[in-house]
């Protein structure tokens, strides 16, 4: 498999052993060691439950050290110095005819891809339908260049029809409805030609995952359970058709960076690449990953892409004067769920365990709306979230 | 680079909270004008009606007005002095705003001191002690306003009526209600135009007023499921209570009963205005259209079954206020009654507004 030509090359890649759910690892390799695209590095465990962790460059083990990961907590890495030739492990292969898909992806640790937020993640029993978010993140505020989904479409649409087959279903791939007109023909005529990927135009507002979903299958989705509607990105199916065409464990991903200083950009980089590396600006600035309205803060310029990272987003600090709730009640109107976020605050404020408990906070999709709208710039999100935290 | 810890959302809706406090004061501002202007050039009312007032009310209104945001100002300084709180400019705004409304109740020939008084029991006893903005149990305008009307303010409206000669439109309608009046003082037009003088300084142009709500609502100063709620359910119940007399109450047809109803008093007034206080209105959706429901029928019920007198002329005119207030000590307890938001609990509330309202109209109707 060539290095494609959008790829970054850092030098030393940094790949985290543990994550928010797999709390053990056990590493394989010593300091010193040489290894390729793809070779065992760590087991991860989460109870009984193992995940492979693979090196995403060729090169040798520099050391093992401590670094924030993306949900600031201090976790193990490994470093691995990068030879830039990206050597690939022989022993990975193609999924072949008749494999399952299923266990091709699970030897390959490629299980809980994008099981962030309302994200389901892949799953193959009970599947009501498939929904592939092709939509950028940010519309809200840019504009991206579809290049990108066009050099994926017969890649993602491929891999959507042999997962859609798997679990008996069908896929939609989600696009905007300000896609331009070439690029949504080009996936038109990908889409047509299988028969179980559909092609869907969705006007972007923020929350629109859990609208649409609701109104096609009457599914509520929720954070963290699956309710027989897969949710996932083009990047995660990106991921999977690497898995079935080169037998690649994710190794890299496709990072959009929207920046408010030089634009938006795609690029491919080895999992492990310091996000440090890939912004350039000697600005006081704020980073998230995900979306720009309920993504996460990065708190620290040690911490690298991990392979729930897809997109980036590099702005100037907000000066807001905060102020305190005024109850207008505008999130209230706003939530797509329908929960109370005005009122969550207030019995936040009093400790008031028992009304919180009436408040249904499991159904919060954490989409960010209501922080985006609220006039008095309180960040209703957060109090949402410490809420929540109250609650567990 | 130097990395800044800050929480998402990283971009906010241009929808702030002092833009629309700065809006909602260019309103009142708006309506002061128009008064002014109303009196100044007030076109000639039929005979024995209205008739042009002059400076000294132009003045009146002017000393009065600046009275009442001086002193909320002050109440606001001295507040935050006291208790060593920070000084913010939508804060002040805000008292201001609350101290031109109060200026905009008041009748006429309002001395100066009432209007102090009343600022000083809004801006304080309103809002300041429970928090400040956003968290008054009472709107503060309206509780100032029916301080005052209570304590001092009747005999000040009666002095208008013996220096102009003639009844207001509010009084006209309860006059007919009453069976001891047959007709309405001003033609509809000029309860639409504004060009009177009604008992409170700034609610006579019912168009300027609808006008300036458009704006609020367009621009989300003011929440329509309260103020076009509050005007459609009063008039729905004028409508009801019509239909069970025939379409028409004395010798006044129906249209021109329902027109005059809603143009007179604090009526256009309210729903622009007061409902817009956030912190004494309720904040889940389905709660604002039963409260503003409620404020309707209660408004109604002052108008056709209250009782009237020349001692309390303007106490009657304040009826929508008191309406509120009771509107507002309602809120909490209706808010907290909703936990989610959904299409069945929005066909609930909005049945049970349809219910309140179909059985006042049906109830004024009968008592006519």
């Amino acid at each position: 498999m060539a290095l494609s030509e959008n790829m970054f090359s850092p030098s030393v890649v940094y790949i985290p052993l543990t994550d928010a759910k797999a709390k053990l690892a056990s590493v394989k390799v010593e300091v010193g060691a040489k290894v390729q695209v793809g070779t065992l590095v760590a087991e991860k465990y989460f109870g009984k439950e193992k995940t492979p962790v693979f090196s995403s460059v060729s090169g040798k083990v520099v050391a093992f050290e401590n670094r924030v990961d993306v949900d600031g907590k201090e976790v193990s890495h490994i470093a691995i110095e990068n030879d830039g030739k990206y050597d690939v492990e022989k022993t990975l292969s193609a999924l072949k005819d008749g494999e399952s898909l299923k266990e091709k992806l699970n030897s390959l640790g490629i299980k809980d891809i994008d099981n962030a937020g309302v994200y389901t993640g892949l799953h193959y029993e009970d599947v009501k339908a498939i929904y592939i978010d092709a939509i950028y993140p940010n519309e809200l505020v840019l504009r991206p260049k579809y290049e990108v989904l066009k050099e994926r479409a017969e890649k993602v649409v491929s891999t959507a029809e042999k997962y859609a087959k798997e679990v008996g279903t069908v896929a939609y791939l989600v696009v905007s409805n300000k896609i331009p007109v070439d690029v949504y023909k080009l996936l038109e005529e990908t889409t047509a030609k299988t028969e179980n990927v559909k092609l869907l135009k969705q006007k972007y507002c923020i929350g629109w995952q859990y609208k649409l979903v609701k109104k096609k299958t009457s599914v509520e989705l929720e954070i963290g359970k699956f309710k027989g509607v897969v949710l996932v990105s083009i990047s995660a199916m990106a991921n999977v058709a690497d898995a079935i065409q080169y037998g690649l464990p994710v190794v890299k991903k496709g990072v959009t960076i929207c920046s408010e200083f030089d634009g938006c950009k795609f690029v491919e980089v080895p999992v492990g690449t310091p996000i440090a590396d890939l912004i350039e600006t000697d600005e006081r600035v704020v980073i998230s990953a995900g979306n720009i309205i309920s993504g996460k803060t990065i708190v620290s310029d040690s911490t690298v892409v991990s392979t729930s990272v897809y997109s980036l987003n590099v702005v100037r600090p907000l000066c807001l004067e905060k102020e305190d709730c005024n109850r207008c009640g505008l999130c209230n109107d706003v939530c797509p769920v329908g929960i109370l976020p005005s009122e969550i605050i207030f019995a936040d404020n009093l400790a008031d365990e028992e009304k919180l408990n009436t408040l249904h906070l499991d159904k919060c999709i954490e989409c960010g709306k209501c922080s985006y709208v609220c006039p008095s710039r309180v960040n209703v999100l957060e109090r949402v979230r410490r809420a929540k935290r109250r609650l567990q | 680079m130097e990395l800044v810890k800050q929480k998402s959302p990283l971009v906010r809706s241009e929808n702030s909270h002092l833009l629309k406090t700065f809006i909602y004061l260019g309103g009142l501002v708006a309506v002061l004008i128009a008064s002014l202007l109303i009196r100044v050039f007030t076109v000639e009312a039929p005979e024995g009606v209205y008739s042009n007032i002059g400076v000294f009310t132009v003045g009146n209104i002017l000393m009065v007005s600046l009275a009442s945001m001086g002193t909320a100002v002050v109440v606001e300084y001295l507040y935050n002095l006291s208790n060593k709180e920070k000084h913010k400019l939508s804060s002040y705004l805000n008292s201001i705003a609350i101290g031109l409304t109060i200026a905009l109740l008041l009748p006429l020939a309002t001395r100066i001191y009432p209007a102090i008084v009343a600022t000083v029991v809004a801006v304080y006893l309103g809002k300041l002690i429970y928090g400040g903005e956003g968290h008054s149990v009472f709107n503060p305008a309206a509780m100032g306003v029916c301080f005052a009307a209570i304590s001092w303010l009747s005999g000040a409206v009666n002095k208008i009526t013996d220096f102009i000669g003639a009844e207001y439109p509010l009084t006209s309608i309860t006059n007919l209600i009453n069976g001891t009046g047959s007709s309405i003082a001003l033609s509809s037009t000029t309860l639409l135009l504004g060009n009177y003088s009604d008992v409170a300084i700034g609610v006579s142009s019912a168009l300027v007023l609808g006008v300036i709500l458009a704006i609020f609502i367009a621009t989300k100063v003011s929440d329509w499921k309260l103020s076009v709620t509050y005007i459609v359910s009063c008039a729905l119940i004028t409508v009801l209570a019509l239909a069970m007399n025939g379409w028409k109450i004395g010798d006044v047809s129906g249209t021109e009963f329902l027109i005059a109803n809603l143009c007179s008093g604090m009526i256009m007034f309210v729903a622009t205005f007061l409902f817009c206080d956030t912190g004494s209105t309720p904040s889940v959706k389905e709660a604002k259209f039963i409260i503003a429901t409620l404020v309707a029928v209660m408004t109604m019920a002052i108008r056709f079954i209250g009782t009237y007198t020349e001692a309390n002329l303007y106490i009657l005119h304040c009826g929508e206020l008191f309406a509120l207030l009771i509107g507002n000590m309602l809120s909490p307890l209706i808010n907290s009654i909703y936990t989610k938001s959904n299409k069945k609990t929005l066909l609930v509330s909005l049945g049970v507004c349809v219910l309140l309202v179909v059985a006042a109209g049906l109830g004024f109707g009968g008592a006519l």
